[in-house]
């Protein structure tokens, strides 16, 4: 085994312990918001590990493709976590200080903007 | 778009040709990265596949030229040089999210504090309140849920991950990164 | 060997984004699973494609993470448009607007 492969394998490790972690969180995590922050570990974290390992044993042309997969990656990963977020936040899914109920997704607490803060913008 | 002041004719004329020159090195940009792209993808050097790939770019810069998106939100040249620095602080700054999310979701207890908090974005012009609010969505353990007003709303997964946003290292990155920009674009 | 390695733990994280796609428990989530699912096709077709020594893969790996870009907003706007249209569940602009 060569310097570039050992180097190679320690990226492609970590990218997959990562991944992996990330898709625990996905599983794990009591409610959608905090489910997206596990989703962006594999997203930036898991994805840039795997594609650099990658870059170390590939050839020069095909590390442009590699770097310009990795690119795309991380900006639509932000584009769509941030639509994903406001579409939800947008169609009322509350957010909670506390964890959800795990069945429905959706409590009966006070929706996040409080009623003072309603009551101030509507005064405005 | 904003406010294009017009102090005068002779500076309007001014403003005119400086304009015309930005967009003529951001059409040459664009060609000279779309023709690097199509080389770099098909690694053909045939009279035919080149002449596809010359028809492809001029094409699509025409193109992008008149639906008016080649401005300095399609094409920002005068940051380019900049995104030097910014993204290697971007590379660390997600690592260092990452470890933290990682270690919250690994404990058995999972001590998570989910919360709301809202974020000032300082910055001038609409693009760079974009990156920002891109570069918080970007780190894990932070999400950029509504942008209006000058503020980002943020649903952060830990304390850790609040301070973060809120001690204005970003804003500051962010600041200095689309300073490089033309002035009169202000939203 | 290490590539076997990394495969594998793509395919368990494709295996836990499903679990959380089948369980719900709103139609969020399961896009939230639908895009991680397809980040990480993306990244289990340039792993196969060093895996089998055809690195040409990687071309199939970058349209098919634009089309997972595109297929998720592309869902979002139906969900929501879908929602919406659910009288019973009145969305927070809703809910704004009738306080006014």
């Amino acid at each position: 085994m060569s310097v570039l492969e050992i180097i190679s394998a320690i990226f492609l490790l970590g990218g997959a312990i990562f991944c992996v972690i990330g898709g625990i969180g996905v599983v794990r995590l009591p409610d959608f918001y905090t489910r997206c922050h596990g989703a962006g570990v594999t997203d930036t974290a898991g994805a840039a590990g795997i594609l650099v390992g990658l870059m170390f044993i590939a050839q020069p042309l095909v590390i442009v493709k590699l770097v310009t997969i990795l690119v795309f990656l991380w900006l639509t990963s932000a584009a769509s976590s941030h639509a994903l977020g406001k579409a939800a936040f947008a169609s009322g899914l509350r957010v909670d200080d506390e964890p959800i109920d795990w069945t429905t997704g959706l409590s009966a607490h006070p929706p996040a903007m409080s009623d003072e803060e309603l009551a101030a913008e509507e005064s405005e | 778009m904003g406010s294009i002041r017009d102090p005068g004719f002779g500076a309007g004329i001014f403003r005119h040709s400086a304009m015309f020159a930005a967009g003529m090195v951001r059409s040459l940009i664009t060609t000279i990265v779309l023709a690097l792209v199509w080389i770099a993808w098909s690694w053909h050097f045939e009279p035919l596949v080149v002449g596809f790939g010359v028809v492809a770019v001029v094409l699509t810069v025409a193109l992008s030229k008149r639906m008016n998106i080649l401005d300095e939100e399609g094409e920002p040249f005068e940051i380019n040089i900049r995104l030097i620095r910014y993204i290697p602080w971007l590379v660390i700054e997600v690592l260092k999210a990452n470890f933290q999310v990682a270690k919250l979701i690994l404990d058995p207890e999972m001590p998570i504090s989910p919360r709301l908090l809202k974020v000032r974005a300082n910055q001038r012009t609409t693009l760079g309140q974009v990156i920002h609010a891109n570069t918080i969505t970007l780190t894990p353990g932070t999400i950029s849920l509504d942008l209006r007003d000058n503020t980002i709303l943020v649903h952060a997964l830990s304390a850790e991950a609040q301070h973060q946003d809120e001690s204005g290292r970003v804003d500051e990155m962010i600041s200095w990164l689309e300073s490089g920009l033309p002035e009169g674009h202000e939203e | 060997m290490i590539l076997f390695a990394a495969t594998f733990a793509i395919l368990v994280t494709m295996a836990l984004a499903l679990v959380r796609g089948v369980a719900g428990p709103t139609v969020f989530d399961r896009v939230l699973a639908l895009n991680v699912f397809g980040t990480k096709t993306v990244l289990l077709i340039a792993v196969t494609g060093f895996l089998f020594g055809r690195p040409d893969f990687l071309d199939l790996a970058i349209v098919y993470g634009l089309c997972n870009f595109v297929g998720t907003i592309a869902v979002l706007r139906f969900t929501r448009a879908q929602r919406d249209a659910d009288p019973k569940r009145k969305s927070l602009f809703d809910q704004r607007r009738a306080k006014r």
